[in-house]
């Protein structure tokens, strides 16, 4: 029981080591296509809010002013 | 695999260098910029043309739905784009992105656009829509296209709707203006592909696809173009005698559709060497050129319509 203790012990230090590595490291190719991915990724997302709140305005119409505030 | 093990025993993961252009071929830009094209034929169809905006997000919903049907398509194909000169510098087949990668983009963008253009148009364009696209990656891509040399006849139907998705966007229905587009274009799909078959019987042997050319033969394939443009022919003059398109659509369409059969005649006619690939090439061009012009004077002639109306 103490064994399976000690050797469970030492498993979770050697995993910890095991992440203080760097791990995985691209490849300049790699970084540029994600990072170049990730801008398109944010473009898209940012024109399709700025088109479907002027899309609800338009669809709102003038009553998008009437309101109780 | 243990929790980390993949840092250091085994290779690292595949991590992709799939660029935003790679993403964009999926789309099939040129496909795409004919759908958006007929389809805003259909909409300024319309009696009462939609608020710009509402039209421009419209098409842009439209267009991102037939982009994910090309994606689709492309995600399905890869194996028979890979044997195609044509297709295989594409980029699944050219190893710069992965087909998982390919469905999960297409299945997005498929979602996005069929509700995109409920909310912005109206569910029954929306209902269409999704139709469309499951007709073109269901019905054609994975039933019809390796069964049957009829694929692209059927198929076609896939093609033809973005007149109707569009009428449907801008009025909530559809009529007889909107179906009579869609049977121009259904009746323009066989001839187009058929020329592009007999260049490219080849490629298409060698990927297995039974198109017309390697099923029926050459010769079949030349006569089934001769018929079909003898009858897209007056079909693309109907806009006019329907009363929804001007008498100088009327002209175009008379002269394009003289023009289509003749080389339709040319290629029925020259059947050897050369002369018949040069018949089936001018085809090939000119039935795009075809399209495009009828299309485009309708276009036009609907946007001096509305601009005469404001």
């Amino acid at each position: 029981m103490v064994s399976e203790m000690i050797d469970a012990g030492d498993k979770m230090k050697e995993r910890a080591s095991l992440f203080d590595r760097p791990g995985v490291v691209l490849t300049e190719e790699q970084a540029r296509s994600r990072r170049a991915r990730n801008v398109a990724i944010g473009v898209t997302i940012a024109l399709l809010a700025v088109l479907f709140y002027a899309v609800t305005l338009v669809k709102f119409g003038a009553a998008i002013v009437n309101r109780t505030i | 695999m243990s929790d980390a093990s993949y840092l250091h025993d085994e290779p690292a993961p595949r991590i992709s260098v799939a660029s935003p252009s790679d993403y964009f071929a999926l789309l099939k830009p040129r496909v795409m910029s004919l759908v958006v094209f007929t389809a805003l034929a259909g909409l300024l169809l319309a009696p009462t043309p939609p608020h710009p905006l509402i039209g421009f997000a419209s098409l842009l919903a439209i267009a991102v739905g037939a982009g994910a049907s090309g994606a689709l398509n492309m995600w399905y194909d890869a194996d028979v784009d890979a044997l195609m000169t044509r297709t295989r510098k594409r980029p699944i087949p050219a190893g710069r992105l992965d087909p998982e990668a390919a469905l999960g983009f297409g299945l997005v963008l498929a979602t996005l656009s069929v509700f995109t253009l409920g909310y912005v148009a109206n569910w029954f364009a929306a209902a269409l829509l999704a139709f469309t696209i499951f007709f073109y990656v269901v019905i054609y891509t994975m039933l019809l296209k390796r069964w049957t040399p009829m694929n692209i006849v059927i198929g076609g139907a896939a093609g033809a709707l973005p007149p109707m998705v569009g009428f449907a966007a801008a009025t909530g229905e559809i009529n007889l203006a909107s179906v009579v587009l869609f049977a121009i274009i259904f009746m323009w799909t066989p001839p187009h592909f058929w020329s592009l078959a007999l260049l490219r019987s080849e490629d298409y042997a060698r990927a297995g696809v039974p198109m017309l050319p390697n099923v029926a033969g050459e010769d079949r394939t030349r006569l089934e173009i001769l018929i079909y443009a003898l009858a897209l022919a007056p079909l693309g003059v109907a806009p006019w005698l329907l009363g929804f398109a001007s008498l100088a659509y009327g002209l175009v369409s008379i002269g394009c559709g003289i023009a289509l059969v003749g080389m339709a005649a040319a290629v029925f006619k020259q059947r050897e060497g050369d002369a018949a690939r040069l018949a089936a090439r001018r085809m090939f061009l000119f039935s795009i050129l075809y399209l495009f012009l009828l299309f485009l004077v309708l276009v036009v002639e609907q946007t001096a319509h509305i601009f005469a109306l404001i």
